[in-house]
């Protein structure tokens, strides 16, 4: 997410530091240019929230760190590890929810309507992170507060 | 982010409101570069600071985490950071103080009860690790 507000804004500068005209350069085609090639965007995949649940039960490892790992019930229990240690008392709630459903519950946070949100509820209050890429092996999602990624591989 | 993992930490603490000096970052520990920073995400996460004592052991403050990053490893990782830093300025041991929350966090990183000390939140645990 923060990588691609980065590069939209990049492009935005550049556009916008471009104050002299490009001068005209001479051009005369003897044949007609081929259209440009236009690559397709890539596809943006979104996990509907009802569809969370089944594909995200497991537990998964941090890319970050192979100590870390989390354990999500489809029926909405996370549970944290470190080294193999859970808290049991530290146990969280999630759940997977639209945008407008988090805009709903978190006024003040920022989110896309069309996008899927994990809803983690602690002792400590409530997160919400972007779900991302969503498959049999693989998990990211991106912690609306920040903006920073976090990756997990299904744990083996 | 003292601010936010503290008050995270503890809400209920209102002794953390009425005293905001203990939630910011003195500016010369930073400028004596006694502050080491976790970075996730191209972002600081975490910090703690390590400073020596004339005593020659070192005080621990924090670590301090983004609250999301909780559970994740970066506390103890700051941690171990500090004691090899600790141990590069010689000190022969790690001193923290830690409230009744963190007590269980600093033993799982090998600290000791040692006593009490007394501070703007009122009595405190004192714990160590030696690094000899």
């Amino acid at each position: 997410m923060r990588i691609f507000l980065a590069a939209v804004s990049l492009v935005a500068l550049v556009a916008c530091g471009e104050q002299k005209p490009a001068p005209v350069a001479e051009v005369t085609p003897a044949v007609a240019a081929p259209a440009p090639v236009v690559e397709p965007s890539p596809e943006v995949r979104i996990t509907k929230p009802e569809a969370v649940p089944a594909l995200i039960a497991g537990k998964w490892v941090s890319i970050d760190d192979a100590k870390s790992s989390i354990t999500l019930t489809a029926d909405g229990k996370w549970t944290d590890n470190y080294e193999g240690e859970a808290d049991a008392n530290d146990d969280a709630a999630w759940r997977a929810i639209s945008g407008v459903e988090a805009k709903a519950a978190s006024p003040t946070d920022e989110f896309t309507p069309e996008a899927t949100y994990l809803e983690v509820k602690r002792a400590d209050g409530a997160f919400y992170y972007e779900l991302g890429d969503l498959d049999a092996e693989n998990l990211d999602m991106f912690y609306v507060g920040r903006g920073n990624r976090l990756a997990y591989t299904r744990a083996k | 982010m003292q601010r936010r993992a503290s008050l995270k930490w503890d809400a209920a603490r209102p002794e953390q409101v009425q005293h905001p000096q203990t939630l910011t970052l003195p500016a010369d520990h930073i400028a004596a570069g006694l502050v080491i920073v976790f970075e996730h995400w191209g972002e600081a996460a975490g910090f703690a600071v390590v400073v020596p004592r004339d005593d020659g052991r070192a005080d621990i403050d924090g670590p301090f985490v983004e609250p999301d990053l909780w559970r994740g490893g970066i506390g103890r990782k700051l941690v171990e950071e500090c004691a090899q830093f600790a141990m590069a300025l010689e000190a022969a041991e790690l001193v923290a103080a830690a409230s009744p929350r963190a007590e269980p966090f600093y033993a799982k990183c090998g600290f000791k009860a040692t006593g009490t000390v007394d501070t703007t939140h009122g009595p405190v645990a004192v714990m160590s690790r030696s690094l000899t």
